[in-house]
C-alpha cells in the first residue's frame, strides 16, 4: 500500500538519506564519471577519515576552530544583546548603533582579514575581532525588534505590581524577548563558523580552515573531504550548545509553542 | 435515487486496526436541483467531513457520492464550495476582482473582456459594488465571505457547498448575510446545500432540513420546511411553522447530546 | 523639525564618535599600517576607478552565481513542498547541506574545476542555494490545508496549483531566503576571490595587504559596504512593491 509505504519512509528518512548521499556516490565513482584524483571512493575516504582521527595535529586544528568560533559566538551574543538594552534604553544611540550596523553589517569577514592583521597580528586578537565584527547582528537586531515589540499589557502588569524601569527590563522585557534573540544567537552560530574558516583560510597559519586549504593544495582530496566533515561536526555542535542553552532559558516558551500547534 | 448531488452507502473513517475512527456510516442523501437544504447535527457529528466528502475533496471509504449523475471522485466543475475560513480561502494578492476571476480560470466560451464584465456583476449583486478594486484583506469579515460566494458562483457553479459560511461574521451581518445568500441562489439558479451548527439559521434558510446523528454519523430525520419564500427576519422567525420546526430540530439534537452523555 | 529628525542627527554623533576615535588612535600610532580615516578618505578618492571596475566584476559573478541558484532552487523548493513524502524524507539531507559553512567548500571547487571564473560561479551558486532551497521548501511545506483545498475545488492542475497558489504565498519567506543569500552570495565571492586571486575587489583586497597600501583596502571595504547598503535598499524596495499584500496594515474598509 503506497501511504504504508510512505510511513516507512518518513520513519527511517535519516538513514535513507545517508544512503542515498553514499549509494549516489559510490554509483559516480564506479561509472567513473570523475577523475578518481577530485572524486575517491567512499572506502578511501573512510580510511583517510579514520586515519586523520589517530593524527594529533588534525584533533588540534578541530578543537581550535571550534573553541574560536564558540568563544567568538559568546561575545557576540553578549555585546548584541547589551547593544540591544542600550538601544532599548535611549532612541538617539538607538540611533546611532543602526547606523554602524548599516555600513558595516554588509561586509563579509574575509575582506576584514587581511587589514586587521597588520594590526591585530596573527593570533587571537585576529579572531575575536573579526567574528564579532561579523557575528554580533543578528543577536544585536533581533534583541532591538524583540524588545520593542513587548506589549504594552505586559509592561502595566510590570508596572501595576511597582517595578522600576530597570526591574522592567531585568523581569519583563528581557525574559519575553529572549526567544527572538535565541533565533538570532542561532544564525549567528552559523556566521561565526563561516568567520572563523574564512579567516584561518586567510590568515594561513593553523585550524581546520586552513588545513582544508593546505590538503587541497598538496592534492589529497580523500583529506579534504574528512576535514569538511569535521568541520559540519563543529556546525552541528555549535548548533546543539545553542539549542541547549535556549532549551534551559526559554522553554517555556518551546513547550508554548509545541501546545499552539 | 436521483437528484442533483446523491449520496449512497457513504462510509468514511481514518485510520485502522484498533485506532480505526469512523466518521460517516451508511449515509444516503439526494438533493434535487433548484433546492436549498441544511445539514444540522450535534457538534462533532463529522459535518465538515461529509461536507468534503460531497465536494469530492476527500474520497469516501465505501459508498458513492453523485453530482448530476457522474460519480465524484474530484471536485466537479459546476460544485463549488465557500468556506468558513474566508481570509485564508481568498488569496492576499490578489484584488477582490482578480479572486472572481481566479475562480472563472476553467469557465470556457468567455473572452477576458467577457469575464471581467460577468466578474464585476457578480460582485455588484453580492453588495460590493465599487470594492473591485481593493485587496481582501482591506475589507471587513463580512465583505470578504462575500467575495469568496462571488467567486464560487462565478465558477459556472450550479450548486454551491456552503461550510458553515457565516460563523465567523458578527450577528447583525449575518442576518444580512442570510437573506442574501437566499436572494443569490434564487438569482443565480444556484442548487444550495448549506452545512451549519445554528439550528434557526438551517430553518430559515432551507426548503428541507436533513439532521444528522452522532458520530458515525448519517442522516437520522428529514424535516420539510414549509414557509413561504422570500424568508423575513422578522415575520418569517416568528411564523408557527418555523416554531414547530426549530423545536424539532432542537428537541432531536438535544436527545443526541443527552444519549451521548448518558452513553 | 521633527522628533525624527532630531534623533537622526543626533544619533550621527555615534559613528561620528568612533570615526574620531579612530583618528586620533591613528595619529598616535603614526604607521602606514594603520590608516586613520583621512587617510581612507585620500585612498578613495585616488583609487575609486580601479575599486569600482573589480568591485563590478565580483558583483557580477555574484549576481550570475545567484541567478543560478535561484532558478533551480526554488522551483525544487516549491516541488518538494507541495510532494510532501519526498520533501519529508529529503528533510535530513537538506540539513546536512546547511551545516556546511559554504566557504569550506572553495579548496574542493578548486580541485574539481580549477580557479577561473567557472569554478568561482560553482561555489556562489551552491552558496545561495541552501537558504533559497531551505525557506523556500519551508514556506511551500506549511501552505495553509486551506488554500490546497481551495486549489482543488477551482479544478487547478498540480502544475497550476505550484505556480499560482505554492510560489505567491511562500513569496515572503522566498524574499527571507534571497536576503541570506545575497549575503552568502557576497561572502563566498570575495573569499574565492582572495584565495583563488586573479581579479575582483576580493583579490583587489589581497592586493593592497600584499603591497603595504592598507588605506586603499580599507577604501575597498568601504564600497563594498556601500553596496551591500544600495543592494539591501534595492531589495527592500522590491519587497515593498511585490509583497505589500504581505505587510499590509490590516485596516477593513468598513
Amino acid at each position: 500500500m503506497i501511504p504504508g509505504i510512505a510511513v516507512l519512509a518518513e520513519k527511517f528518512r535519516v538513514p535513507i538519506c545517508i544512503a542515498l548521499v553514499l549509494g549516489v556516490w559510490q554509483i559516480v565513482f564506479v561509472l567513473g564519471v570523475v577523475n578518481e584524483k577530485y572524486f575517491p571512493s567512499i572506502p578511501t575516504i573512510a580510511v583517510a577519515f579514520g586515519q586523520m582521527l589517530t593524527d594529533g595535529s588534525v584533533i588540534a586544528a578541530w578543537a581550535t576552530t571550534f573553541l574560536r568560533a564558540l568563544i567568538g559566538l559568546i561575545g557576540a551574543a553578549l555585546l548584541g544583546v547589551a547593544l540591544a538594552i542600550v538601544s532599548d534604553l535611549s532612541p538617539i544611540l538607538s540611533r546611532g548603533i543602526r547606523y554602524v550596523s548599516d555600513v558595516l553589517q554588509p561586509i563579509p569577514p574575509a575582506a576584514f582579514v587581511p587589514m586587521a592583521v597588520f594590526m591585530l597580528g596573527l593570533g587571537s586578537k585576529l579572531y575575536a575581532f573579526v567574528i564579532i565584527l561579523v557575528t554580533v547582528w543578528p543577536p544585536y537586531l533581533n534583541g532591538v525588534a524583540a524588545l520593542a515589540g513587548v506589549g504594552p499589557v505586559q509592561l502595566n502588569t510590570g508596572r501595576m505590581f511597582g517595578l522600576t524601569n530597570w526591574g522592567l527590563l531585568w523581569r519583563v522585557k528581557l525574559p519575553a524577548a529572549l526567544p527572538e534573540i535565541f533565533t538570532g544567537i542561532r544564525y549567528a552560530a552559523t556566521i561565526s563558523l563561516i568567520a572563523v574558516i574564512v579567516s584561518e583560510m586567510l590568515a594561513g597559519r593553523d585550524g581546520i580552515g586552513f588545513m582544508i586549504f593546505k590538503k587541497a593544495f598538496a592534492m589529497r582530496t580523500p583529506e579534504v573531504f574528512g576535514l569538511m566533515f569535521l568541520v559540519a561536526i563543529n556546525g552541528v555542535l555549535l548548533n546543539g550548545l545553542v539549542n541547549l542553552l535556549r532549551r534551559g532559558l526559554t522553554g517555556w516558551h518551546m513547550r508554548m509553542m509545541e501546545r499552539s500547534e | 435515487m436521483t437528484g442533483i448531488l446523491t449520496a449512497s452507502d457513504v462510509g468514511k473513517s481514518y485510520g485502522s486496526g484498533d485506532t480505526r475512527m469512523a466518521i460517516i456510516d451508511g449515509l444516503n442523501l439526494s438533493i434535487a436541483k433548484g433546492e436549498f437544504v441544511s445539514l444540522v447535527g450535534p457538534s462533532g457529528c463529522g459535518k465538515t467531513t461529509l461536507l468534503m466528502c460531497l465536494s469530492g475533496l476527500l474520497s469516501p471509504n465505501l459508498g458513492k457520492v453523485g453530482f448530476k449523475g457522474q460519480v465524484v471522485t474530484a471536485p466537479p466543475i459546476g460544485l463549488s464550495v465557500v468556506f468558513q475560513d474566508y481570509s485564508r480561502s481568498l488569496l492576499p494578492w490578489k484584488t477582490n476582482l482578480d479572486n472572481v476571476l481566479f475562480g472563472m480560470r476553467r469557465v470556457t466560451g468567455m473572452d477576458a473582456a467577457q469575464k471581467k464584465a460577468r466578474a464585476l456583476e457578480i460582485l455588484e449583486a453580492v453588495g460590493l459594488p465599487g470594492f473591485a478594486g481593493h485587496y481582501p484583506w482591506q475589507v471587513s469579515g463580512g465583505m470578504q465571505q462575500r467575495v469568496a460566494i462571488a467567486r464560487g458562483i462565478a465558477s459556472q457553479s450550479e450548486l454551491l457547498l456552503l461550510d458553515e459560511p457565516l460563523a465567523a461574521v458578527d450577528a447583525q451581518t449575518r442576518a444580512d448575510m442570510q437573506d442574501l445568500l437566499l436572494d443569490l441562489a434564487k438569482r443565480f439558479d444556484q442548487t444550495c446545500v448549506l452545512v451549519t451548527h445554528d439550528v434557526e439559521e438551517a430553518v430559515y434558510m432551507a426548503d428541507r432540513v436533513l439532521v444528522l446523528g452522532p458520530r458515525p454519523t448519517r442522516v437520522v430525520r428529514e424535516i420539510v420546511v414549509d414557509l413561504p419564500k422570500p424568508r423575513d427576519q422578522i415575520s418569517t422567525r416568528e411564523a408557527p411553522a418555523f416554531l414547530h420546526a426549530r423545536h424539532e430540530v432542537m428537541e432531536l439534537i438535544r436527545s443526541m447530546r443527552q444519549g451521548k452523555a448518558l452513553s | 523639525m521633527t522628533r525624527q529628525t532630531r534623533i537622526a542627527l543626533w544619533g550621527l554623533l555615534v559613528p561620528l564618535a568612533i570615526l574620531a576615535l579612530w583618528q586620533v588612535a591613528a595619529m598616535l600610532q603614526r604607521t602606514p599600517l594603520f590608516p586613520g580615516p583621512g587617510k581612507v578618505a585620500l585612498a578613495i578618492w585616488a583609487n575609486y576607478p580601479v575599486i569600482l571596475r573589480e568591485l563590478g566584476i565580483t558583483l557580477l559573478r555574484a549576481v550570475v552565481g545567484f541567478g543560478l541558484a535561484a532558478v533551480t532552487m526554488i522551483p525544487l523548493g516549491i516541488f518538494l513542498g507541495r510532494v510532501r513524502v519526498i520533501g519529508r524524507v529529503l528533510e535530513p539531507l537538506m540539513d546536512m547541506l546547511a551545516t556546511l559553512p559554504p566557504p569550506a567548500i572553495i579548496p574542493l571547487v578548486m580541485l574539481f574545476a580549477g580557479t577561473g571564473d567557472g569554478a568561482k560561479v560553482v561555489i556562489i551558486a551552491y552558496a545561495a542555494a541552501v537558504p533559497l532551497l531551505m525557506n523556500t521548501y519551508e514556506a511551500s511545506h506549511s501552505i495553509h490545508p486551506m488554500l490546497s483545498r481551495v486549489a482543488r475545488s477551482l479544478h487547478l492542475s498540480r502544475f497550476e496549483t505550484m505556480r499560482l497558489i505554492d510560489l505567491p504565498s511562500s513569496l515572503p519567506m522566498i524574499a527571507t531566503g534571497a536576503r541570506l543569500a545575497i549575503a552568502s552570495s557576497l561572502l563566498v565571492s570575495v573569499t574565492s576571490e582572495m584565495l583563488l586571486a586573479t581579479n575582483g575587489i576580493g583579490t583587489f583586497l589581497q592586493r593592497s595587504q600584499e603591497t603595504f597600501k592598507i588605506d586603499a583596502g580599507l577604501a575597498g571595504i568601504a564600497f563594498i559596504s556601500l553596496a551591500g547598503i544600495i543592494v539591501n535598499a534595492g531589495v527592500f524596495r522590491l519587497e515593498k512593491n511585490w509583497l505589500f499584500w504581505h505587510y499590509r496594515d490590516q485596516r477593513p474598509a468598513e
